[in-house]
């Protein structure tokens, strides 16, 4: 079962902002559905979402982007155990923790 | 002369403009009478078929103090009606303007932009050069004597003004955001340049959902663009951004943007109280409501985000102007202040301002 890494800022931008796609590039709405779903649907084994290297995040674009995915239909005991976060900053990791619901590894 | 008046008749036009003129005229002479200064009264003059007014801009431009800020308001409402309803051509004067401050001169910035953009004939709004040579610099770094017509006309040398910068869109441009603050990279720290973004970002998502969810009722008809402004400079050490929105402001969003159940509004502002400073105590409660929503589905933090991008400096601050009302905090203040004044900015204006090493 192979690991699958998205790097935001090197596979989607430096700049992430926004919910929805109409608010602009780079939103929450367009990472989750051009990137983070079809990862999950493809892998065999967990995909590890890596947060570093980017300017920052705004609360809009990490709660539709991962909170999002319960509301396409993905359960917390899925994303349990098919998403890993990862990010130096503790505090981002917990934040998605709160959107999802669950306790990540 | 056709093409100015062609949504109106003539005779109403004729009707509004006089009755337009007749109150800036009372007003200069009320002001005369008291032994007032003349800081923003206006007079009129006739240049070829079209009818001059001439506004005076504020030595100081500002919307932190109540002095100052009553001055600007006026003037800015002098300046919306006489462009959008009085059918006249304007020239803003900026001869005795001597200072000004990133807040009020964004809203300043924000109102000839948004008036410009709505006027059917742009060339009827033009300005003078400051007298004051670092004031003209200031307003040819950000681009305001070319948007009013003028020719530039003096090299942008002064340190005070040729850190300002401005940016406006209608959509999130997430990528201006960080590079106006990738700009001050080895000056910043990377917590502090992370938050400040979070908080950029969050007031232009702020604009663009919910600020213009109505009609701003400022006198002047329907402005439906969701445009957003934004300055920054760096002065004596300290990065200042500043973003505004000329929309209905917080205390009139708050209640619309279905991210807060009305109970949940009714009962933070029961718990604040302050009803003599409604306002500022309606951006008190979306602060605070922001602050409780994280754990709940389809919510950000929201404003609360916006103000935390100060509280990982030692002595930055944040503050927002909206309405009536104004929000502030300070890393080295233990307790938000709030304040209500007595004339309204119809829109909203964060800033911030933290130090660089």
């Amino acid at each position: 079962m192979g690991v699958t890494v998205i790097n935001i800022a090197s596979d989607f931008t430096r700049y992430p902002a926004g919910r929805f796609r109409r608010d602009g590039r780079f939103s929450g709405e367009q990472f989750r559905d051009d990137m983070l779903i079809p990862a999950l649907e493809r892998a065999t084994g967990v995909v590890v979402v890596d947060l570093d290297g980017t300017i920052g995040y705004g609360s809009s674009f990490l709660e539709e982007a991962f909170g999002g995915l319960m509301r396409k239909g993905y359960s917390s005991e899925q994303l349990r155990t098919k998403l890993q976060i990862r990010s130096a900053d503790e505090s981002l990791v917990r934040e998605i923790q709160q959107y999802l619901g669950i306790h990540l590894h | 002369m056709k093409k100015i008046f062609c949504r109106r008749s003539r005779r109403s036009h004729t009707a509004a403009k006089r009755r337009w003129l007749r109150e800036l005229l009372g007003r200069q002479r009320r002001c005369r009478k008291r032994g007032g200064r003349l800081s923003y009264v206006s007079v009129t003059r006739r240049r070829g078929p079209v009818d001059y007014i001439r506004l005076r801009a504020p030595t100081e431009i500002d919307i932190g103090r109540a002095d100052r800020r009553e001055y600007l308001l006026r003037f800015l409402r002098d300046l919306r009606l006489a462009a959008l309803n009085g059918g006249s051509g304007i020239t803003i004067d900026f001869r005795f303007t001597q200072k000004a401050w990133p807040a009020g001169m964004l809203l300043l910035v924000a109102e000839i932009d948004r008036a410009l953009r709505m006027m059917i004939d742009r060339r009827l709004l033009r300005c003078n050069y400051p007298a004051d040579p670092l004031m003209e610099q200031v307003f040819q770094q950000i681009g305001l004597l070319t948007l009013l017509g003028l020719p530039q006309r003096c090299d942008v040398v002064d340190e005070m003004a040729k850190h300002w910068r401005y940016a406006t869109g209608v959509v999130m441009e997430s990528a201006l955001a960080g590079q106006s603050l990738e700009r001050y990279d080895g000056k910043i720290a990377e917590p502090i340049r992370s938050g400040l973004y979070a908080g950029m970002i969050e007031a232009m998502a702020n604009t663009i959902h919910h600020a213009y969810a109505e009609a701003r009722n400022d006198g002047v008809r329907l402005y439906r663009e969701r445009r957003w402004w934004m300055f920054s400079q760096e002065k004596d050490g300290r990065l200042s951004i500043a973003i505004c929105d000329l929309g209905i402001g917080i205390p009139r969003s708050l209640p619309t943007t279905k991210t807060f159940s009305p109970e949940s509004i009714v009962e933070m502002l029961k718990s604040i109280g302050g009803w003599d400073k409604p306002d500022a105590s309606a951006i008190r409660a979306a602060v605070r409501l922001g602050q409780s929503s994280t754990n709940q589905a389809n919510r950000g933090k929201g404003l609360s985000e916006v103000l935390d991008a100060v509280s990982n400096t030692k002595d930055g601050s944040a503050a927002i102007f909206s309405n009536r009302g104004f929000y502030g905090v300070a890393a080295d203040r233990a307790e938000p202040v709030d304040r209500e004044y007595p004339e309204s900015i119809y829109g909203t204006v964060v800033e911030w301002h933290v130090p660089l090493s």
